[in-house]
């Protein structure tokens, strides 16, 4: 959960070689006996939850009404009491009682309410901003037309006490809960509007791990919190959190070498290899579930890209597995639906059209009045090139035609894709910020999240999407989403591609956690 | 002097509003929209982009935003990045760390290059000018980076002499790798200049007439020949100090050193245009001074240059 959506993944650069392993945490034990973990991070625009969506900090530092418990791997309660509902519309979430920041002073139902209305005010432009689409009244603090919003507050939020609010969606959501766990649903204290700018550099949460120090361009330091009520599956086995600072992840690499840096998250491809062999297998933790697609991104608005027959062709004349085997070193694995194997709405080989046939593929292509044209793919420059290169490839000769290359900075590409500019397929990379076919579907949804890429447009599809989120039943839900991909993929506006595997560095001292399918750094556990 | 100083001052305000014009309009010319860059996937609300927009003047012509960026540019006012951050803060934060780097790789760079040089000046063609030679042209043949790396995991992870990212030890002791590397790669050029320099100069004129009237060698050497063989290498050492400063940013992203080559990438990377021209007007201004300070120390070596 609480990842950052991506349609782009990081570059990277290949260094020289290096062996040798021991841990920082050595120099913590020598200061009195600190356990002591540090991790790579980047300098933050922002440590505030609110602020940064994706930020690890930020994780560490708050504790939502939800969070997954990495002991029962299940969403639990934790600032909540309990979070119900019976129609999936109107929720009612009871506080616990007594819980504090880390100042002291209490939590309660403002806490939250005067939080979210902050974030949901679209002239703050907050990055959390989005998640509050759903809530009634997002509409009234976010006028289409740029004008000041005239009121502060979400409509849909109620505080009926100190422990008690009610929270009322514009449309029946059975995965509310789950949206309680992201960042930009943690709780401000007072505080933070008291004194923004000082909240910003020094933020007073509810998590397992309060703030110590922000050295800018240096570190960034986090001390477990005595007095944190939640379980400990909530929490990591660290005293210390150290977020030392990078430019990029491969001097971080190097510091890891040195035995200078215990963990790292979202390795490159070609750094797995190579750490492999020098700081050895142990050092590898492979992510079990999986979060991630790579697909190729088709516009419903490009005329001669529309035809069902000649998208399937185009899917159909990939040899997904040859290139998963070679070039990917067995990293990924293909993908034959548009949602990962490891949510409920699943189905194995969904997408027929997506196993390698080149016959069938010339065959549909000629049915779909053949392509004269040039494919153009385009791509964020930092993506994996190799790969968009590779597939490229294997389209231009299994099928015979024409495919162009067009990577693009991140910001060009963003703007092409926010105002539908594209000239042809989009090489994209797409992540949950918590675990539901919810948040891979949408972007197959009129207007849903990441639907601007392709536009894609159908009614069924909707009212199935629709369904499918008021469900309370998850297995009845899970069969809604199927039906609702089913009818998406005859139409494949989007082509599955791969399912990267994502994998994290670890030193001895660092046990990494699978947290459904994000690898945060805070829970990690402490070995040495 | 006076009036030579206060020329060369004038005539830097037309070189800085002609440098700043030329690295906005390439930031403005730079495909792709900042603000989209903002949220990442979701893009904010139109209303939100709406005001940010205004809020930049982004959707002001070309001349209108810079005419803004230059008017706040002579108050002092370096702008603001999009999370509210003063330009001049981010930039101030960092550019201390760079000078650190470049300037403890100037003092190195000086003093290998001037003993290599000289050395190779006074043996001039015989087996210690050669074996200099050698040296030099290994070095200036390597690529920086690749004895960066190289450095960096000898004597940072297999010696674990120093740490191999980061400054957190502080200077000196993070700074000398990297700084060594910087150093040992432009002395390179200094030292061929300097051997070449003195060369001509031993072969001169007055050298003999000062020989020939008694002058002890040393005095030759100090007082006469190495007086004359340094007014070229002080205009290269002047200038390669401004250099350094941007040679600084490779080093800076091997060693992880958090100076202003980190900022320049991440914020070319965004389109932060304020962000991107402010450093950029602050490098031309440094040049600038440099520039202006060799120019003045030429004027005392070199009584000439003042008429």
């Amino acid at each position: 959960m609480k990842r950052p959506r991506k349609l782009a993944a990081a570059a990277t650069v290949v260094l020289l070689t290096a062996t040798g392993c021991a841990s920082a945490a050595d120099e913590g034990s020598s200061e009195g006996g600190v356990a002591e973990l540090s991790f790579m991070a980047t300098e933050p625009k922002s440590i505030v939850p609110q602020k940064d969506i994706g930020s690890q900090i930020g994780m560490a530092l708050c504790a939502n009404l939800m969070e997954v418990n990495v002991e029962t791997q299940e969403l639990e309660p934790l600032a909540a009491e309990s979070v119900t509902s019976e129609d999936a519309q109107t929720w009612d979430i009871t506080l616990r009682d007594g819980w504090t920041f880390h100042d002291g002073t209490a939590v309660t139902a403002d806490s939250f309410a005067s939080a979210w209305n902050a974030t949901a005010t679209g002239s703050n432009a907050w990055q959390g901003n989005g998640t509050f689409v759903a809530f009634e009244g997002y509409d009234e603090l976010n006028p289409s037309d740029g004008s000041a919003p005239a009121t502060e507050t979400l409509s849909g939020v109620e505080v009926v006490d100190d422990t008690h609010l009610t929270v009322t969606l514009n449309a029946p959501n059975a995965d509310f809960p789950k949206l309680l766990s992201t960042n930009p649903t943690c709780p401000l204290p007072a505080s933070a509007f008291e004194d923004p700018a000082a909240y910003d550099e020094a933020p007073v949460s509810n998590g397992p791990y309060k703030f110590a120090s922000w050295d800018h361009n240096q570190q960034i330091v986090l001390e477990k919190w005595e007095d944190f009520q939640g379980d400990p599956g909530f929490s990591g086995g660290a005293d210390r959190l150290v977020g030392k600072i990078y430019t990029s992840i491969d001097p971080a690499y190097t510091d890891m070498t040195a035995g200078n840096l215990d963990m790292i998250r979202n390795v490159p491809a070609p750094m797995v290899e190579k750490a492999s062999s020098q700081l050895g297998e142990e050092a590898l933790f492979e992510v079990q579930t999986a979060s991630k697609q790579q697909t190729l991104q088709i516009p419903d608005y490009i005329e001669e890209l529309k035809s069902p027959d000649l998208r399937k062709a185009i899917s159909m004349s990939i040899d997904r597995e040859a290139i998963a085997t070679s070039l990917l070193k067995g990293h990924s694995t293909p993908s034959d639906s548009l949602v990962p194997p490891s949510l409920a709405s699943y189905r194995e080989g969904a997408c027929d059209a997506c196993t390698f046939d080149p016959e069938e593929a010339k065959k549909l292509l000629e049915s779909a009045g053949g392509f004269d044209g040039t494919l153009v793919i385009e791509s964020n420059s930092a993506s994996e090139q190799q790969l968009v290169q590779a597939v490229a490839t294997q389209i231009q000769d299994n099928l015979g035609i024409k495919v162009k290359l067009s990577p693009k900075l991140g910001t060009e590409l963003s703007e092409r894709r926010n105002n539908q500019e594209l000239e042809g397929a989009l090489f994209g990379l797409w992540g949950w910020a918590y675990m539901s076919p919810d948040q891979y579907l949408s972007q197959y949804e009129t207007g849903g999240d990441g639907n601007v890429a392709t536009g894609y447009s159908n009614e069924k599809v909707d009212a199935l999407m629709e369904q499918a989120r008021g469900e309370q039943d998850e297995q009845a839900s899970a069969d809604l989403y199927a039906e609702a991909e089913a009818l998406v993929i005859q139409d494949l506006p989007a082509i599955p591609l791969f399912i990267p595997t994502d994998y994290g560095l670890r030193s001895e001292c660092a046990e990494l956690n699978d947290v459904q399918g994000d690898l945060q750094y805070y829970r990690a556990g402490y070995a040495c | 002097m006076l009036g030579y100083s206060v020329r060369r001052v004038l005539q830097m305000i037309p070189v800085l509003i002609g440098a700043t014009f030329i690295i906005y309009a390439l930031t403005f010319l730079m495909p792709g929209d900042p603000v989209a860059a903002l949220t990442g996937e979701r893009p904010l609300p139109e209303s939100t982009v709406a005001q940010i927009r205004r809020a930049y003047h982004l959707d002001d012509p070309f001349l209108v935003q810079y005419g803004h960026y230059i008017f706040g540019l002579f108050r002092g006012d370096f702008g603001i990045d999009f999370f509210g951050r003063p330009v001049l803060g981010l930039i101030l934060e960092r550019l201390p760390t760079t000078f650190a780097l470049a300037l403890t790789a100037w003092v190195l760079k000086l003093f290998i290059g001037l003993v290599i040089g000289v050395y190779g000046g006074l043996r001039h063609g015989r087996a210690g000018d050669h074996f200099a030679l050698v040296f030099t042209v290994v070095f200036m043949g390597i690529p920086g980076f690749v004895i960066a790396l190289g450095a960096q995991t000898y004597f940072g992870v297999h010696l674990g002499w120093v740490d191999p990212a980061g400054t957190r030890a502080g200077w000196p002791i993070a700074f000398i790798l990297p700084a060594l590397v910087m150093a040992i790669e432009a002395a390179a050029g200094l030292a061929r200049l300097t051997r070449t320099s003195l060369v001509d100069v031993l072969r001169a004129e007055y050298l003999r007439t000062a020989r020939a009237k008694g002058l002890s060698p040393q005095r030759v050497v100090w007082g006469h020949a190495l007086r004359n063989a340094m007014i070229p290498v002080v205009t290269y050492l002047g200038l390669s100090l401004a250099g350094m400063l941007g040679g600084a940013v490779i080093i800076e992203a091997i060693f992880n050193i958090p100076g202003i080559g980190g900022l320049l990438v991440s914020s070319i990377n965004n389109k932060e245009g304020t962000v991107v021209v402010g450093i950029a007007t602050m490098l031309v201004l440094v040049y600038l001074v440099f520039n202006l300070l060799v120019d003045l120390t030429y004027g005392i070596i070199d009584p000439r240059v003042r008429l």
